[in-house]
């Protein structure tokens, strides 16, 4: 009988879950569709590009789980990385592109039409909405969903892991999964 | 010797002693999180202490080379990440407070450059302690990380 996984960081979901149909962009302005979470493992992320503290922390942090994984020589295939941007009014391709290139060349940003980003944060119990809106301004902060998920190679989601693990654990963690 | 008895002076050296109105507050370890070169917002973090035995308060602060610095605290409900802005920050006599990632920080915005990892961002940090301004100035440097482990601590919100 297969014994159920145990994570430190997170929880595992009893059944893989479908994710639906969405039509969003990448950060090279190519269509990303559920297709493209097919024969990969995805680290998902959703933010914001103008998010000063736990976006960039937990962007950091990717990078340096996603670097561990590379160690490991039993690991064929890299997991996505992938952010989600819960801020299409700001965040476009482009914007995405520069702002994730930082953290590393090879993660990916994804914006789109509200209503399609709505499809898939509802899906994934993902939630987000704008706050603070200065009077005096047009800046605006979001408050957001920080989990990290993992979605396996049939681009189901398999496992969320709570933001504030550290790469090591998040790391060990993964690795359950994987094999 | 009139007033000037050795009481009295005496009694005048005690006062000077117990003054309330020191003013010693230090903001230390201040440093700037690195970010790509299109970032319209920045964090920066650093331990303030107030020395002092009355309470003290962040009334405001500026950060050379940005529009603007706003005093912010993450707190998480559940998984979600929320930011709260305050216009002041209130240390009392002898409080430590360590802005740190996940937590307080200076939410800093619209930088004229964004400035690179090594380089140095000037910060004014203006503090009320009985209706006495001090200001400290400090220069933070930009570093992609300074806490190694369990880099976001964040605190559950109450």
């Amino acid at each position: 009988m297969h014994k159920p996984i145990v994570l430190e960081t997170g929880r595992m979901l009893s059944k893989p879950m479908e994710l639906g149909s969405f039509d969003l962009i990448d950060h090279q302005g190519k269509p990303f569709q559920f297709g493209d979470l097919e024969n990969y493992w995805s680290l998902i992320f959703f933010g914001y590009t103008q998010c000063p503290d736990v976006c960039p922390s937990t962007i950091f942090k990717l990078k340096q789980t996603y670097d561990l994984l590379d160690q490991d020589q039993e690991i064929s295939k890299l997991p996505q990385v992938i952010f989600i941007s819960v801020d299409p009014e700001r965040d476009n391709p482009e914007t995405l592109s520069e702002y994730l290139t930082f953290f590393d060349p090879g993660f990916i940003g994804i914006t789109g039409d509200q209503s399609e980003i709505k499809k898939i944060t509802s899906t994934m119990s993902v939630y987000y909405e704008k706050a603070e809106q200065n009077e005096d301004s047009d800046s605006y902060i979001m408050n957001h969903t920080a989990s990290i998920f993992l979605t396996n190679e049939e681009g189901r989601l398999v496992a969320s892991f709570r933001p504030t693990a550290s790469p090591e654990e998040l790391t060990k963690d993964i690795k359950k999964i994987l094999f | 010797m009139g007033i000037f008895t050795k009481k009295n002076i005496y009694f005048l050296w005690c006062l000077l002693l117990i003054s309330p109105a020191d003013g010693h507050i230090t903001v230390t370890e201040a440093w700037v999180r690195v970010g790509p070169t299109n970032a319209k917002t920045m964090a920066a973090y650093a331990t303030i202490m107030n020395h002092s035995s009355v309470s003290t308060e962040l009334k405001r602060i500026t950060a050379e080379g940005f529009g603007e610095a706003q005093i912010h605290k993450t707190t998480m409900k559940g998984s979600i990440a929320m930011m709260e802005k305050f216009n002041s920050l209130t240390l009392l006599k002898n409080q430590t407070l360590e802005l740190k990632p996940g937590s307080w920080h200076i939410m800093l915005m619209n930088p004229e450059v964004v400035p690179q990892q090594g380089e140095t961002v000037g910060f004014h940090f203006f503090f009320k302690s009985e209706d006495k301004i001090k200001e400290i100035s400090v220069q933070a440097t930009v570093l992609k990380i300074k806490i190694k482990s369990d880099e976001l601590n964040m605190e559950p919100n109450h």
